[in-house]
């Protein structure tokens, strides 16, 4: 490496174009870890497996709450629209004016529910000719609370655009048409609510009502037949009762979609004081990492209680770092008893035999080990070298769980809290990885040791439901596990149970 | 070679950690040259690895595998270089700027010297130094690459190769009565 400094370049380039470090061996799986999750996030049809199905299935669950939330305030559609505005106007009901007279609800808390509902007074406001056909029974309303025969309508400022007419007028009440009248000037007379009959369905109570306001378009100045269209859910609110669908106690069933992270704390425990160590080398060598479960339930409520089950598929990740000393018999001595003694001053380093004895021609390794063997008549000495193997790999434990779990629900309008209990099955899908042998201490496949097919596990759980409609909510459960009986057949001296604790985060539908 | 890029494409593990165990040490040995120690050096690797296996299907067989992967592990230090950029500081480099002799007697240094020297240097200054001297880019190139001026990438070589002069010049002082002991 003689070189001039002024041409340092050559010198680097020359010292470094084979230079290498070996790496250490946990950035390999650190490769690896890296690798699966970019692989995951970078998303090929022929890659698809059960998590892409999971998000696919939240995705689609997703979806469909999100439409039925939209539908919830969507009142009507009509095919031949000519212009579409939205804007509020207030409904009171002549119920509620009657309620109010027998002070039976405050006036405070009318006001504030109104205030938090404004969005459910919306309404659309559709132009039609007067010369076109009007569909009221296209605008349908669902709810249970039906208006009275008549409703009064304070209008607050519809579209400055057009002129609407104030008079008053009071259209004769038949079974299809609701009287309607307005009392203050600052008010628009609506000419009649037309209502369609009944519907027939036991669980879904329809009203069609439709307000027909004559007002003259600003551009076209012409009369023009304005058509209104109110829910039921409005005049329900304005008059003051808890919107309830009359089908939502008939819900009994639901299922679920869950995912849950859950970390582990294994107990090994052994009987036999001669495996004592073996334990305690198995536990420090074990350390659990955040495994997981996803799944799905269904089940069934009556009242207060329910009863769940399902398909769950659970992995328990573990993380096997162990570092194993072997030894290699590098030469051998050996001796009669017959012969003579023989003195060994240095067990370690130089072995020094008597004349009878005869060895291997191989020197002792200094700083070694040796074992010696006595029988009757011949002494070996062995000498040996070590070598130290670092074992550093996951273990991964797969389960089919099966569970059969009970609840109790305390639950309001839009949480339901529900306690949970039950017991699961779990049956052994798969196990990978490493363990220590109980015969010498050195590391083992996972594969090499009994283990039962099935386990038992306690389960206990408080479940929070949040519903965002009469079908859809999301879950949040946060839960215990612990296994009653051993991973291990019961001939096997070790014993090892596993103690989980988790979140299930899951969609419920009812239906 | 081939058959074990081939199965890199198909996502074949085992054909992966084959590829690893072959460049591994090779490619920390580049890393090392560029990181400020060890834990810094495989963190490099690590991102190198991971971006030679998710691109792997780009490689299409012209030029050599490990000088394409030499080159995604040097790209991998330059982002690193970028990411600690705004924690760098300048070293005091004046103090190094002494007359330098023009003509130096023959030395041998070790590769763990001349390690040591290279790592010393501020950050900068062994980013333009391993490009320019050690894999051999333009001045131009380098500006691009760490989005400098191609002046300032000059300077800073200058500079980097001064101090790595000055700083073997010190080393072979102690060399020599070492040498003449011996």
């Amino acid at each position: 490496m003689s070189r001039d400094f002024d041409n340092i370049e050559d010198i680097f380039k020359e010292s470094f174009s084979d230079f290498k470090v070996e790496p250490q061996s946990q950035v390999w799986n650190k490769v690896e870890q890296n690798l699966k999750w970019k692989r995951f996030w970078h998303f090929h049809y022929r890659r698809f497996n059960i998590y892409y199905l999971f998000l696919l299935v939240v995705a689609g669950i997703g979806g469909m709450l999100l439409w039925n939330m939209n539908n919830q305030h969507k009142y009507f559609t009509q095919n031949n629209e000519t212009d579409e505005k939205t804007y509020q106007s207030e409904i009171i009901s002549n119920e509620n004016k009657v309620v109010s007279k027998n002070n039976v609800r405050q006036p405070n808390k009318k006001q504030k529910t109104k205030k938090t509902d404004n969005k459910n007074r919306k309404h659309i406001r559709k132009t039609t000719e007067l010369t076109d056909k009007i569909k009221p029974d296209s605008l349908k309303i669902t709810g249970t609370n039906k208006p009275k025969n008549t409703i009064q309508v304070k209008k607050q400022p519809m579209n400055k655009n057009y002129q609407y007419p104030k008079k008053t007028n009071t259209a004769p009440a038949d079974d299809n048409t609701l009287n309607i009248k307005t009392e203050k000037k600052d008010s628009t007379l609506i000419d009649s609510i037309k209502k369609e009959p009944k519907q027939k369905s036991k669980n879904l109570q329809s009203d069609t009502i439709c307000l027909q306001i004559p007002a003259i378009h600003p551009k076209l100045n012409q009369l023009q037949l304005d058509t209104i269209a109110y829910t039921a859910y409005a005049l329900k609110y304005d008059s003051m009762k808890t919107p309830m669908l009359n089908n939502q106690e008939t819900k009994h069933w639901m299922a679920e979609l869950f995912y849950s992270p859950l970390v582990n704390q294994a107990n090994r425990t052994t009987a036999n004081h001669m495996l004592k160590n073996n334990v305690l080398l198995r536990s420090d060598a074990n350390s659990q990492q955040v495994s997981y479960t996803l799944g799905a339930k269904i089940g069934y409520h009556l009242k207060k209680w329910d009863v769940q089950t399902g398909l769950a598929y659970t992995q328990i990740n573990e993380n096997f770092s162990y570092q194993y000393q072997e030894y290699d018999i590098y030469s051998k001595y050996y001796y009669e008893h017959a012969f003579s003694e023989i003195q060994v001053t240095d067990t370690v380093g130089w072995l020094q035999f008597g004349k009878e004895s005869a060895y291997d021609n191989m020197a002792p390794v200094m700083h070694s080990r040796t074992e010696t063997i006595h029988d009757s008549t011949l002494t070996m000495v062995y000498d040996t070298t070590s070598r130290v193997t670092t074992y550093e790999n996951p273990n991964t434990f797969s389960y089919l769980e099966i569970p059969v779990l009970f609840g109790y629900s305390f639950n309001n309008r839009k949480f339901d809290y529900t306690l949970h209990g039950g017991i699961i099955a779990g049956i052994l899908l798969n196990r990978k990885g490493k363990t220590i042998s109980l015969s010498d201490n050195s590391a083992v496949s996972v594969e090499s040791e009994p283990m039962q097919n099935t386990s038992l596990i306690m389960y206990g759980s408080l479940a929070m439901h949040y519903k965002f409609s009469q079908q859809f909510g999301i879950v949040a459960e946060p839960y215990i596990k612990t296994q009653v009986n051993s991973l291990f057949e019961s001939s096997y001296p070790i014993s090892q149970k596993y103690n989980s604790f988790g979140v299930k985060i899951g969609l419920r539908f009812m239906f | 070679m081939q058959k074990l890029i081939a199965q890199c494409k198909k996502h074949n593990k085992k054909a992966q950690k084959r590829l690893y165990e072959r460049y591994a040490s090779l490619m920390l040995g580049i890393c090392m040259r560029y990181a400020r120690d060890r834990s810094e050096a495989e963190d490099m690797l690590q991102d190198g690895f991971v971006k030679i296996f998710m691109n792997i299907e780009q490689y299409c067989g012209a030029g050599s595998f490990e000088g394409w992967m030499k080159r995604i592990i040097v790209n991998t230090a330059i982002t690193f270089y970028h990411k600690n950029c705004k924690h760098f500081h300048h070293e005091d480099v004046f103090e190094w700027q002494e007359t330098i002799s023009d003509t130096c007697n023959d030395t041998e240094f070790t590769r763990e010297e001349l390690f040591s020297v290279i790592n010393k240097l501020p950050d900068g200054y062994r980013m333009v130094f391993n490009l320019y001297a050690i894999e051999g880019y333009k001045h131009k190139e380098i500006a691009e690459m760490l989005g400098i001026e191609e002046n300032t990438s000059k300077s800073q070589y200058s500079r980097a190769k001064k101090i790595i002069q000055q700083k073997l010049r010190a080393l072979r002082k102690i060399q020599q009565p070492v040498s003449a002991v011996v």
